[in-house]
C-alpha cells in the first residue's frame, strides 16, 4: 500500500512539471493582470461542492480550506491531481478563440499524529497562474520606407506557488483549531516579442521577470455539533496579509544576446488578509451540504513592483461564495453495490477577480461544479473526477468573456501507517 | 482500480499536451502596447572633424596638386614599395629599369600638367594604419617626370646612374626587404592623379629578359595648403585630406533603457553644389560613407557602425540590423563612445568630395530615426494602492 501512495506522489510530481509545462500560454487573458489568476484547491471533494470547504470535515479527504479540519484524521493521506481546461474566449471586437491548457492541482499530504485528535497537513499547490498569449500583425508607416509589417506577441507564464505545513487539533468534542505556515514563492514572466519581415529591422524579445516570495500563516476554527444522524459544522478561517518581497528585471534578447535593461528593481507586493466562513451539514452519512463565503479586501493591496494593471483604480475587493451538495446513496454501507457507494456532487460558486483591466469594473466568475468520487478496492482511497462549467467576465467595455469547462482527476490515497504489530 | 487511475492520469497528460494556435483575443485591452512608433532625433553636432585619414595600404596612391575653389589647395605625395625576385642569374647585367604606373583617378584641372619628381625612400616603413600626415624620409631626386597626356599608362625609365647604383640590390634575394620603394613628390602639378597599385609595376630588363616587381606597400601623404570654403549651411566632406565630419545625437535623453527595433541615420547631400566646378575641372563625388563611433580611448580603433551609399535622391542612409544592435548596446549602457564620425572607406583612397546639409537645413538636416516599441514596461516606475 505504501508503494501506492509513493506512486501517487510520483505521479503528482510528473504532473506538476509536465502538465504545467504543456499548458503554457493558452489560458485566460485575465491572468495577465496583477500577480496572475488566483487559484486554490482545498480538496477534490470541496472543489466539486463549489469550493466550499471551510466547514467540511471528512475522513476521506484532507481539506486545506481550514487547518482545523486536519484534526480529524485516521489515515495517512496523499492526494494529487491535475486539471484540464477548455476555454472559449471572446472579446468585444468579436474575436474568439478556443484555448486548451492543463495544470497541476495540488499535492497534499495528511498524517494523523493522534488519531482524530491531532493531525499534520502539508501541501504544495499553485497560488496564482499567469498563462496567456496574444499576438497581432500591424503595419508601421515608416515614411520613405513605406509600410513595414510587424508582429507583436504578448505572452505571460509562470506564477506563484504555495507550500504549507501545519497542525489541526481537536480541543474538545466539538471544537477544533488549526494553523499552518504558508510559504508563497514563484516567478512570473511577461514577454513581448516583436518580429519583422524586413531583415533590416531587429527582432526583439523583452521579458519582465518578477521573482516573489513571502511567508504568511493561516488559521482556522471549526465547531462541530452532531447527533445520531447528523453533524453540523460551523467554521471560520483566514490567512494573514503577506508582503511578498522580490525583484524584477527587464531583459532584452533575440537578435541581441539576452541583456538586462536597467538595474534589477527590488520591491514588494502587499497581499491582503483572506477570510472565510462557512458551514456544512451531514445527514445520515448520505447527504452533505456545504457552503462558504470568502472575502479578500484587495483594494487595500499595494505594490512597489510593476505588475500589469496593479493599481488602486483596478483593484477590486474579492468576495466569493459557493456551496454544494454531496449524495452517497449507500451512505456508510461498505457492502452496497459499487454505484451506490459512489459520491455524487453538485455545486456552484460566484467570484470576482481581484483585479480588473477596466477601472471600477468587477470581473465576475460564475460556475457550476460537480463530480463523482469513485471508491476503490483499497479502503480509504478514492479517485475523484470533478468538473466545472462557467463564465468569466463579459464583453462589455472591451473586456473578454471566457466560457470555461474544466475537468480534473484527483487520486486520494489513504492508508494506515504506524500500526504496531501484535506479537504472539 | 489501479489501471483506471493510471488511465485517468495518462488521459490528463495527453489532453494537457494539446495547444491551440496563438490567440488574438484581448487586443483591445492591450491598447497602444501593440504599436511601434518612430522617433526622429536631430543631430546635436555636425561639423568638420580633425580626423587624419589612413592612406597606408590603400589600393591607390595619389600624386600631384590641385587648387580647388571649394576644397582648397591640396598637395599629394605618393609612396610605393616593391617586392619580387630577380629572374636572371646573379651575374646578369641589368640594362634598363622602367616604372609602369597605371592611372585610374583624376582630381583637379584636366588641362593642367602632372609633374612630380621621383625619389628613393631611405628607410623601412610599415603601410599598415599609416596616416596621411606621416612624413617618410627619401633621397634626392632621381628623375623629374612631366606628364602632359591623359594616357592611362605612364612609363618612367629610370636613369642609368640609378640602375648602376642599385643593380646589386635589384638582383638581390633580399630586394623586398632592402629596397624601401619610391616617393613621388609633386613638383608644380595642376592636377592630382591616382595610380592603381595592383597594376603598377617596376620592370628590370637584363640579358635573361624582364623581371617584374610588384607593389608591396602603398601610402599617400597629403598636405593641405589652403582651407576649404564651403557654402553656408553646407558642411564639406573630403576624402584623404579631410575634413571628415564629427556628429552626435542626444540619444540618451530619449532612449535609455528602450528596446530598439530599427535605426536609420540619414545625411542629405547637395550634389549639385558638390559638383559645381570650374570648367575642365574634375571633382569626383563621394559615393560611399562610413559611420564610425570614436571612443575616448585614443589607442582603440573606432567602431565601424555602418556604411551607406549615396542614393539617387542625394542621401546617405545608414540602416540595418548592425546599426540597431549598435544603438541598442548604447542604450543598454553596454557601449560608450565620445562621438560619431563620418569617414570615407580606406579602400577608395581619393579626394572625392561631398557637401552635406548641416544642422540648420530643416528637413534636410542630419537625422536619426529610431523604431521602438511603445513603452509597455514604463510602469516599472511603480504604482501603489492604499496603504
Amino acid at each position: 500500500m505504501r508503494k501506492f501512495s509513493s506512486c501517487a506522489i510520483l505521479a503528482a510530481l510528473i504532473l506538476a512539471t509536465s502538465v504545467q509545462g504543456q499548458g503554457q500560454d493558452d489560458g485566460s487573458f485575465y491572468s495577465r493582470y496583477g500577480i496572475g489568476e488566483l487559484t486554490s484547491f482545498a480538496s477534490s471533494q470541496a472543489q466539486a461542492l463549489g469550493g466550499a470547504g471551510v466547514g467540511l470535515f471528512s475522513y476521506d479527504y484532507m481539506n486545506f480550506s481550514n487547518p482545523a479540519t486536519w484534526s480529524r484524521q485516521t489515515l495517512v493521506r496523499v492526494a494529487a491531481g491535475a486539471q484540464f481546461n477548455r476555454l472559449h474566449a471572446q472579446d468585444a471586437g468579436g474575436r474568439a478563440e478556443r484555448l486548451i491548457h492543463g495544470n497541476f492541482n495540488a499535492l497534499q499530504i495528511g498524517v494523523p499524529l493522534l488519531s482524530t485528535r491531532l493531525g499534520l497537513g502539508a501541501s504544495y499547490e499553485p497560488y496564482s497562474r499567469i498563462n496567456y498569449e496574444v499576438s497581432t500583425t500591424e503595419t508601421l508607416d515608416a515614411g520613405v520606407e513605406g509600410e513595414l509589417p510587424y508582429q507583436i506577441h504578448h505572452e505571460g507564464s509562470g506564477g506563484l506557488h504555495q507550500a504549507r505545513i501545519g497542525l489541526g487539533m481537536r480541543l474538545t468534542r466539538w471544537a477544533s483549531i488549526g494553523a499552518s505556515a504558508d510559504l508563497i514563492f514563484g516567478i512570473a514572466e511577461d514577454e513581448r516579442r516583436t518580429t519583422f519581415d524586413s531583415a533590416d529591422l531587429l527582432d526583439t524579445r523583452l521579458v519582465r521577470s518578477s521573482r516573489l516570495s513571502g511567508l504568511t500563516s493561516s488559521a482556522g476554527i471549526a465547531l462541530s455539533f452532531s447527533g445520531e444522524e447528523y453533524e453540523i459544522s460551523i467554521a471560520a478561517g483566514g490567512t494573514l496579509p503577506v508582503t511578498l518581497k522580490g525583484t524584477q528585471v527587464l531583459t532584452l534578447g533575440e537578435s541581441l544576446d539576452l541583456d538586462t535593461l536597467g538595474a534589477t528593481v527590488r520591491g514588494n507586493v502587499r497581499v491582503p488578509i483572506r477570510t472565510r466562513g462557512g458551514l456544512s451539514l451531514r445527514f445520515q452519512n448520505r447527504w452533505l451540504l456545504s457552503a462558504e463565503v470568502r472575502h479578500e479586501p484587495w483594494s487595500s493591496a499595494s505594490n512597489t513592483l510593476y505588475f500589469t494593471g496593479f493599481k488602486p483604480s483596478n483593484l477590486r475587493d474579492r468576495t466569493r461564495y459557493g456551496g454544494g451538495v454531496e449524495f452517497i446513496p449507500a451512505g456508510a454501507a461498505m457492502q452496497a453495490s459499487y454505484l451506490r457507494r459512489i459520491a455524487y456532487r453538485i455545486g456552484f460558486y460566484r467570484d470576482n477577480l481581484y483585479i480588473s483591466p477596466v477601472r471600477g469594473t468587477d470581473i465576475a466568475v460564475k460556475a457550476v461544479t460537480g463530480g463523482i468520487g469513485l471508491p476503490t478496492l483499497f479502503f480509504g482511497t478514492r479517485v475523484d473526477i470533478t468538473f466545472e462549467v462557467g463564465t468569466r467576465g463579459s464583453t462589455n467595455q472591451n473586456l473578454i468573456r471566457d466560457r470555461f469547462i474544466g475537468v480534473s482527476a484527483t487520486l486520494n490515497v489513504g492508508e494506515r501507517w504506524f500500526v504496531k504489530r501484535r506479537l504472539g | 482500480m489501479r489501471p483506471i487511475c493510471c488511465y485517468l492520469l495518462f488521459s490528463l497528460l495527453v489532453l494537457a499536451a494539446c495547444t491551440d494556435p496563438t490567440s488574438d483575443v484581448g487586443l483591445d485591452l492591450l491598447g497602444e502596447s501593440v504599436n511601434l512608433n518612430t522617433k526622429s532625433v536631430p543631430s546635436t553636432s555636425f561639423s568638420p572633424s580633425s580626423l587624419v585619414d589612413i592612406t597606408g595600404a590603400a589600393p591607390r596612391v595619389l600624386v600631384g596638386a590641385a587648387d580647388d575653389p571649394l576644397t582648397g589647395q591640396v598637395e599629394a605625395s605618393g609612396f610605393l614599395d616593391f617586392a619580387g625576385e630577380f629572374s636572371g642569374a646573379p651575374s646578369d647585367a641589368i640594362s634598363a629599369v622602367q616604372l609602369r604606373l597605371v592611372r585610374d583617378y583624376d582630381f583637379g584641372d584636366t588641362t593642367g600638367v602632372l609633374e612630380f619628381s621621383l625619389h628613393q625612400v631611405l628607410a623601412e616603413w610599415d603601410q599598415s594604419g599609416l596616416k596621411a600626415n606621416t612624413a617618410l624620409t627619401f633621397g634626392p631626386e632621381i628623375i623629374n617626370v612631366n606628364v602632359t597626356t591623359r594616357d592611362t599608362l605612364i612609363t618612367i625609365d629610370l636613369p642609368t646612374s640609378w640602375i648602376d647604383a642599385n643593380e646589386n640590390l635589384l638582383r638581390s634575394d633580399n630586394f623586398g626587404s632592402d629596397f624601401y620603394g619610391f616617393a613621388f613628390i609633386d613638383n608644380g602639378s595642376g592636377q592630382v592623379a591616382g595610380f592603381n597599385s595592383a597594376s603598377t609595376t617596376l620592370v628590370a630588363t637584363s640579358t635573361a629578359g624582364p623581371t617584374t616587381f610588384t607593389v608591396s606597400s602603398t601610402y599617400t601623404k597629403f598636405d593641405r595648403k589652403t582651407e576649404p570654403d564651403p557654402p553656408d549651411e553646407l558642411v564639406l566632406f573630403q576624402d584623404g585630406t579631410g575634413p571628415a565630419i564629427a556628429l552626435d545625437f542626444d540619444l540618451k535623453a530619449f532612449f535609455t533603457d528602450r528596446s530598439i527595433n530599427g535605426a536609420v541615420l540619414t545625411f542629405s547631400a547637395d550634389t549639385i553644389a558638390s559638383q559645381n566646378t570650374p570648367s575642365n575641372f574634375v571633382r569626383p563625388l563621394l559615393h560611399r560613407l562610413q559611420l564610425v563611433a570614436v571612443t575616448s580611448d585614443q589607442d582603440a580603433p573606432a567602431i565601424l557602425v555602418g556604411e551607406a551609399s549615396l542614393s539617387g535622391e542625394g542621401k546617405y542612409r545608414f540602416s540595418g540590423q548592425d546599426l540597431s544592435v549598435f544603438f541598442q548596446s548604447v542604450f543598454l549602457g553596454n557601449l560608450e563612445y565620445d562621438y560619431l564620425e563620418l569617414r570615407a572607406p580606406v579602400i577608395n583612397n581619393g579626394l572625392n568630395t561631398v557637401l552635406l546639409y548641416g544642422m540648420k537645413a530643416g528637413d534636410l538636416s542630419p537625422r536619426a530615426t529610431f523604431i521602438s516599441s511603445q513603452v509597455i514596461f514604463d510602469g516599472r516606475l511603480v504604482s501603489s494602492g492604499k496603504s
